[in-house]
């Protein structure tokens, strides 16, 4: 791999492109068409009664989507060999951004997670992106000295961390998790040594338990998780709204838009919650097609990466489907009550314009890559 | 790399999906029940519609006990957008509703949905706070509906009565008796809540309309229930009873209770309350546990409705029992005669009489009369253990009266099987054995009416909310235990009870009264203190004793005075009590001539004195005044100085600058008594009854001392003589 492998593919690109992966893409248009639907339902009652417009939300978030779909069409047209030179500049930019939370972030319940640059934004879904890409770009670069601790871990596994830690203070703490988890599996999937890396992951998770056992914050968390009815309008509140939800979905669910939760009982009935609220209207079957969904998806996405014709498409793929599907695995297990509640949310469901618009624009770097599978391997 | 990716993506795709499934399927399927039950809750409201309770009125109709509609006024904190909102409404909310401020921001500022401000808000008040709410957009505020018990007699008849709770059930009294009838079926209204837009979901709505209560009639009668209280509160300070007392009026034929007293009683609009200020100081000094005892105790007994729920020993009052039961029986007559001599020996046991130095020698209607002890051994023991028991027995003493009034109390009688010659004894004169005043004056009702043991009651009808009658009392006679004629051979010997023995305190002018002194020692209590001067005063009485109609009981618990004798301390107020409750249940005086002298009063004189002494002077001798014109001083008077009038006649006092007005003597001729009577007081005039027949019933006017329509001085007496034609008839 190579600059000759980029001019090569570069004249291929200007010629006819080659297919991209169908079943993976027809698998992203029916997770974000689930989504919407949900998200409709979900919000319809805090469109109401927070905006006066039922239609609020959805509309918004119709909007993203026209946009995040048109981004991800054009992302699976651009070669994605070209982010290996552009990974410095976006994790560049990632990080100016995540630095300027600090003093102009907006603060939402008590944490600077929001950027408001003509639209707002949470910079830590950039910094995924950066993140990716600059571990992708190490992982790459040294691959000669992956054996070498230095080279294989530390580098990689330094700058993740330096991307969590400034997301980590926001306080952002699900943010902070996933991208310690992207680039945890990155660093594994790009073939460091596993036995010294389970070491660093120890000691992370040490340090991090430690720091769950300290803070308050954490603790009165972990505590409304293992026992939510100690403190059943305060700390528990949420969950138990939530596991209301799931709980009266049964087996076949209320019906779509039949949820009774959603009318102001359950929090964040549109944003982080909104699985709850499919569950209780759609019922287990209902919450089991969606978990397939989003599994499907995630297979099909590192069997691109699996097929991917060079070792930086293959990361860049697993770096945005580990991020997927992290990400949607900790959201349902926190509205399910199974991990303490982290504030994440469930991608192409939660209402979050920049977020879907990023997130289709991620597919599409991936439907790229599938374009220049090599179908010997995998 | 393609082995470690793969296992990545099973960790994720697979081992997470099955693991969240699982957890899924736990909470969705296993919980299922659980989480949807609970989440209903909180989803839907399920507001009682409160039913009406129904009233409680006296046998003619008079309200009792009412309840009105009131508001539970009711915020829902979470929906205030700040602080200054929350003091904005906490200060509006605590000055309409007279609340301390602090107490009612810390109500706004909790964390849940609900929060009560105050319990039953009368109208007035409500609308106040709705006008408040509507004025500053308020939305938090919501009004629940409840109801308020009015009771508006406050003490009257309160152990009647009894109260409701804080949820409208019925407590005590006729209010927990006939909760099932009062209380109505409360609607319900079944919705599912929004609580982001407050607006219900009407598709879930389900409206179950309530059913008012119905309103319960008593047998009770106001004007006697009155009379009861005013004379035993009378009779119990009089007394000094320490104790109080009770006092029970009922009708004879169908023991409905028409008075029913306890004192000393409570307001039944705050029955918390205690006013007995001994007990209050004593409760400033206690704290914490030993305060509530007292407190729960102190309100227990005051609730207690003594008459139904106390037992004591009847006393000398069972004597007409026992003469009945030996009359029945046949074991002695008219003509029998005793001999007391202060005591007599049974079983070598010496039972001695209240006379020590004895009665002498006695006829069977002397010996009640002067309620002999001995007399009475001898009678039961002609009886025998066996036949007395029946008796007891049949007279209801064994068992509850069956009244519909609750905790009702049935004493404790001697086992016939153990019962000796001594028991037996001192059993015939109503000691060593205990029964309610309840059980004593149904067993006189018996021995009043012919002979027929009823049922006592206090209900008269239930009538629902459309005026259609749900139950009518009915009399309900258990059995007879005597016959007619000892019933009335009974009577007489009472009647001569009031007229010539110890039941003299009872007598009632214009009435034939029979009755019966009671005085027991309170044993069980003596034993406990040590002490042995615990009485219980009591008095029953019939009357008229030539055809009974109503009787009463009034007991007096421990009187603290020098004579603590039924006759000293009861029977005066069962005199009372009879003197205003039968002309008011429209059983006619009928005077004797005797009778009538007695009434008459000689008119003081009052020329010449200032108006205000003339007045006093006229009014303390027993009559009413009239003063014609605005002078200072009394320059004459009609009746004059020395003329003998009616007592409670009019003395017309003329003052300086008027004249003794005239006016037309109506035509009295056919009249009764009571109608004379009235039509000469209307008239302005005075009567002075005559004739020898005028002490009978029926007895009417025959001729007047002066012709229909001649102008006499206003306060003339007119003498007017009653003939009865009985004998023509």
């Amino acid at each position: 791999m190579g600059t000759s492998a980029v001019a090569n593919n570069a004249k291929v690109n200007k010629a006819k492109l080659p297919p991209l992966d169908m079943p993976f893409l027809v698998l992203v248009i029916l997770v974000l068409i689930s989504g919407l639907v949900m998200l409709f339902s979900a919000s319809y009652a805090a469109g109401l009664s927070d905006e006066g417009d039922s239609m609020y939300y959805i509309k918004r978030q119709l909007f993203a989507a026209v946009i995040g779909v048109i981004a991800m069409f054009v992302a699976s047209r651009f070669n994605y060999r070209l982010y290996r030179r552009l990974s410095w500049v976006i994790a560049g930019i990632s990080v100016l951004l995540l630095i300027a939370v600090y003093p102009f972030g907006v603060k939402v319940n008590g944490a600077r997670r929001w950027l408001s640059i003509g639209v707002r934004f949470q910079p830590s879904e950039i910094a995924k992106i950066g993140v990716i890409l600059l571990l992708a770009y190490f992982i790459t670069y040294y691959y000669d000295k992956i054996n070498d601790f230095r080279y294989g871990i530390g580098i990689p596994l330094g700058s993740a961390l330096f991307f969590a830690g400034l997301v980590l203070f926001e306080p952002h703490l699900s943010g902070a998790i996933l991208i310690g988890i992207i680039g945890i599996v990155m660093i594994f999937v790009g073939g460091a040594n596993w036995k010294h890396l389970l070491i660093c992951i120890v000691i992370i998770a040490l340090l991090f338990g430690l720091m769950a056992v300290t803070t308050g914050y954490m603790n009165s968390r972990i505590k409304a998780w293992l026992d939510p009815w100690s403190s059943p309008r305060d700390d528990g509140y949420q969950i138990i709204q939530s596991l209301y939800a799931i709980g009266s979905g049964g087996l076949m669910g209320l019906g779509l838009g039949n949820s009774q939760q959603k009318y102001g009982y359950l929090p964040e009935a549109h944003n982080d919650y909104i699985f709850s609220v499919a569950c209780e209207e759609l019922g287990f079957i209902g919450a089991v097609v969606i978990i397939l969904l989003f599994a499907l998806l995630v297979w099909r996405g590192f069997r691109i990466a699996l097929k991917a014709e060079d070792k930086f498409g293959c990361l860049i793929c697993v770096g945005i489907m580990t991020q997927v599907g992290a990400q949607t695995l900790l959201n349902i297990a926190v509205v399910s009550n199974a991990i303490p509640s982290t504030g994440i949310s469930l991608p192409f469901f939660s209402y979050g314009g920049t977020s879907l618009v990023l997130l289709l624009l991620e597919m599409g770097v991936v439907l790229n890559i599938s374009r220049y599978s090599n179908t010997e391997k995998g | 790399m393609g082995v470690r990716a793969t296992a990545v993506a099973l960790i994720i795709a697979v081992l997470g999906s099955v693991a969240l499934t699982g957890v899924l399927a736990k909470e969705q399927l296993v919980d299922h029940e659980f989480y949807s039950k609970r989440a209903l809750e909180q989803q839907t409201t399920d507001s009682a519609i409160s039913a009406k309770r129904g009233s409680i009125l006296d046998c003619n109709g008079v309200v009792l006990a009412q309840s009105a509609t009131v508001w539970d006024i009711v915020i829902d904190p979470s929906a205030i957008e700040d602080d200054s909102k929350r003091a904005e409404l906490a200060s509006g909310l605590a000055e309409i509703l007279e609340l301390d401020f602090e107490t009612v921001y810390a109500q706004t500022k909790k964390n849940n949905r609900y929060e009560r401000i105050k319990r039953r808000v009368e109208m007035a008040t409500a609308e106040r706070v709705r006008e408040f709410v509507a004025q500053n957009k308020i939305t938090c505020v919501t009004f629940e509906e409840n109801s308020k018990r009015y009771y508006p007699y406050g003490n009257f008849a309160s152990h009647i009565i009894g109260f409701t709770g804080s949820d409208n059930q019925g407590l005590e009294g006729v209010e927990a008796y006939y909760d099932g009838y009062l209380r109505g079926t409360d609607g319900r209204v079944m919705s599912s809540r929004n609580t982001l837009t407050g607006e219900l979901t009407s598709k879930y709505e389900t409206r179950i309309e309530p059913i008012d209560g119905y309103d319960v009639y008593l047998t009770l009668i106001q004007g006697v229930q009155n009379f009861c209280e005013k004379h035993l509160k009378w009779g119990v300070e009089r007394a000094r009873a320490s104790e109080g007392g009770c006092a029970i009026v009922m009708n004879v034929k169908t023991g409905a209770v028409l008075g029913m007293a306890v004192y000393p009683d409570y307001d039944l609009n705050s029955p918390y309350e205690i006013t007995d200020e001994a007990v209050l100081e004593e409760l400033s000094k206690l704290e914490g546990e030993e305060y509530d005892d007292l407190r729960r105790r102190t309100l227990t007994a005051m609730w207690n409705n003594k008459a139904v729920t106390s037992t004591y020993d009847p006393g000398s009052v069972f004597k007409m029992f026992t003469m009945s039961m030996a009359l029945e029986e046949g074991v002695v007559n008219l003509n029998s005669t005793f001999y007391c001599s202060g005591g007599v020996t049974v079983a070598d046991r010496k039972i001695g009489c209240w006379y020590t130095a004895g009665h002498g020698s006695e006829t069977l209607t002397q010996i009640l009369e002067n309620s002999c002890n001995p007399g009475f051994i001898k009678v039961s023991s002609l009886l025998g253990v066996t036949k007395f028991c029946e008796y007891v027995k049949a007279f209801g003493f064994l068992g509850k009266t069956g009244i519909d009034i609750s905790g009702e109390s049935a004493g404790v009688f001697f086992d016939p099987k153990t019962m000796g010659a001594v028991e037996l004894a001192v059993a015939s004169f109503g000691q060593t054995f205990t029964v309610s005043p309840l059980q004593v004056i149904t067993a006189i009702c018996a021995v009043a009416n012919g002979g027929y043991l009823v049922q006592p009651h206090i209900l008269g009808k239930v009538v629902d909310s459309e005026g259609k009658t749900i139950e009518a009392a009915q009399t309900v006679v258990r059995r007879q235990v005597i016959s007619n004629e000892t019933s009335k051979t009974v009577c007489k010997m009472l009647e001569s009870v009031v007229t010539n023995g110890t039941g003299k305190n009872a007598y009632v002018a214009g009435y034939r009264v029979g009755g019966k002194t009671g005085t027991s020692q309170k044993i069980q209590k003596q034993n406990e203190t040590g002490r042995d001067d615990l009485r219980i005063a009591s008095f029953a009485a019939i009357a008229p004793a030539d055809d009974p109609q109503i009787a009463v009981l009034v007991m007096i618990d421990e009187p603290n005075t020098a004579n603590r004798g039924g006759s000293a301390c009861a029977a005066p107020v069962v005199a009372k009590i009879l003197e205003d409750a039968l002309p008011y249940l429209g059983v006619e005086p009928s005077y004797t001539e005797k009778e009538l002298a007695k009434l008459d009063k000689t008119v003081p004189d009052t020329v010449g004195f200032a108006v205000s002494e003339a007045k006093k002077t006229v009014t303390d001798a027993g009559f009413t005044c009239k003063v014609l014109g605005d002078g200072e001083r009394v320059i004459e008077q009609m009746p004059r100085y020395g003329d003998t009038i009616p007592a409670k006649g009019q003395v017309v006092l003329v003052t300086e600058g008027a004249e003794l007005e005239t006016v037309k003597v109506p035509d009295l001729m056919d009249m009764t008594s009571r109608e004379a009577n009235a039509a000469l007081t209307n008239a302005g005039l005075n009567i002075r009854v005559k004739g020898t027949d005028v002490g009978k019933n029926n007895a009417t006017v025959n001729s007047q001392s002066v012709a229909p329509g001649t102008e006499v001085p206003m306060g003339t007496v007119i003498s007017v003589t009653f003939v009865h034609y009985d004998q023509v008839q």
